[in-house]
């Protein structure tokens, strides 16, 4: 990765929504692009151990609570 | 009442269950609270401009990412000792979790190097260190995939926790030992109590900390008695076959 698409990214996310971006921009300054890149790819690994770990958790108590039922019968 | 007695998986479960909601509710608003100060309504740094904001993710992360090996490295060396296998279910727990860490230390340290420092990535002694860190977390998950019998798989990934713990330390201290590289040195030094940030950065940095260690400690514990519940239907399933 290089300087350039650092900056063809920068334009990306520009395009998008030009607006946004402004107001963005006028908050953060140059650094913007880093700051928001820092914070969502941060919170997108959070969210996505928090419900991996919730949604694991959930199915093997549904599977124990099946196989008990089954121990159960035969 | 001993420590002991929470070795036993089923005490482990009911104690726990309970107060998972709860710390994980918390540290969630933690986390909630310290970013969202931290992002709007701390200053920029006189040099380094707004990507201080990312100060908030990248030193809790790093923190958690080093301290959650030396939780595994714990519970591992109760597994190697006294045999309970709640705690090396847990030390198993934490890796997935660790490694998230890890990850959003080297991916916000590598956003926030590049602006400050002109590059990406340098093999400064404390980045090299945690990549070799994030490898050994690598390497530890996928033994215990690649093992069939637990017990086996427990004990040989105790042993390589022991060793990547060297690369724990000096993913702290490197800088320490070496005095050399780009990435300075601890902000926020616990033994000695003398910090280089100012008080503006320094209280949401710290409820960010905090926010972090309860959602790492909300996830083991749960992921632990899922490991546990897991193990169970394994058992059962084997005795119904028999």
């Amino acid at each position: 990765m290089n300087l350039d698409f650092w900056s063809s990214f920068k334009d990306f996310i520009y395009e998008i929504y030009p607006p946004f971006w402004d107001a963005v921009v006028a908050f953060l300054g140059k650094y913007a692009v880093e700051v928001l890149s820092a914070y969502f790819a941060s919170i997108i690994l959070l969210v996505v151990i928090v419900v991996m770990s919730i949604r694991r958790s959930r199915r093997v108590r549904a599977q124990l609570t099946a196989v008990e039922a089954r121990k159960d019968k035969s | 009442m001993s420590i002991w007695e929470y070795a036993n998986p089923k005490k482990f479960i009911t104690t726990t269950t309970p107060i998972v909601p709860w710390v994980l509710g918390l540290s969630i608003a933690l986390l909630v609270v310290g970013l969202t100060w931290g992002f709007f309504f701390t200053p920029d740094d006189f040099r380094q401009g707004s990507t201080v904001k990312i100060i908030y993710l990248h030193v809790p992360a790093a923190l958690m990412a080093i301290n959650a090996w030396f939780v595994m490295l714990i519970a591992s060396l109760i597994w190697l000792v006294r045999r309970h296998h709640v705690s090396a279910l847990a030390a198993r727990a934490a890796a997935p979790v660790g490694i998230v860490m890890t990850l959003i230390a080297l991916i916000t340290g590598a956003i926030w190097g590049q602006p400050m420092w002109g590059t990406w990535w340098a093999w400064d002694p404390r980045l090299t260190s945690f990549l070799i860190l994030f490898l050994f977390y690598l390497g530890y998950m996928a033994l215990w995939e690649a093992i069939e019998d637990s017990d086996t798989a427990a004990d040989l990934t105790s042993v390589l926790c022991i060793v990547g713990s060297v690369f724990a330390v000096l993913s702290r201290y490197a800088v320490n030992f070496w005095n050399q590289g780009l990435h300075q040195g601890t902000t926020v030094p616990v033994a000695t109590g003398e910090r280089s940030i100012s008080d503006i950065f320094f209280v949401p940095l710290v409820m960010c900390m905090v926010g972090f260690g309860l959602l790492f400690l909300a996830l083991v514990l749960m992921r632990t008695a899922t490991e546990i519940r897991a193990r169970r239907i394994k058992a059962l399933e084997a005795r119904m076959r028999g």
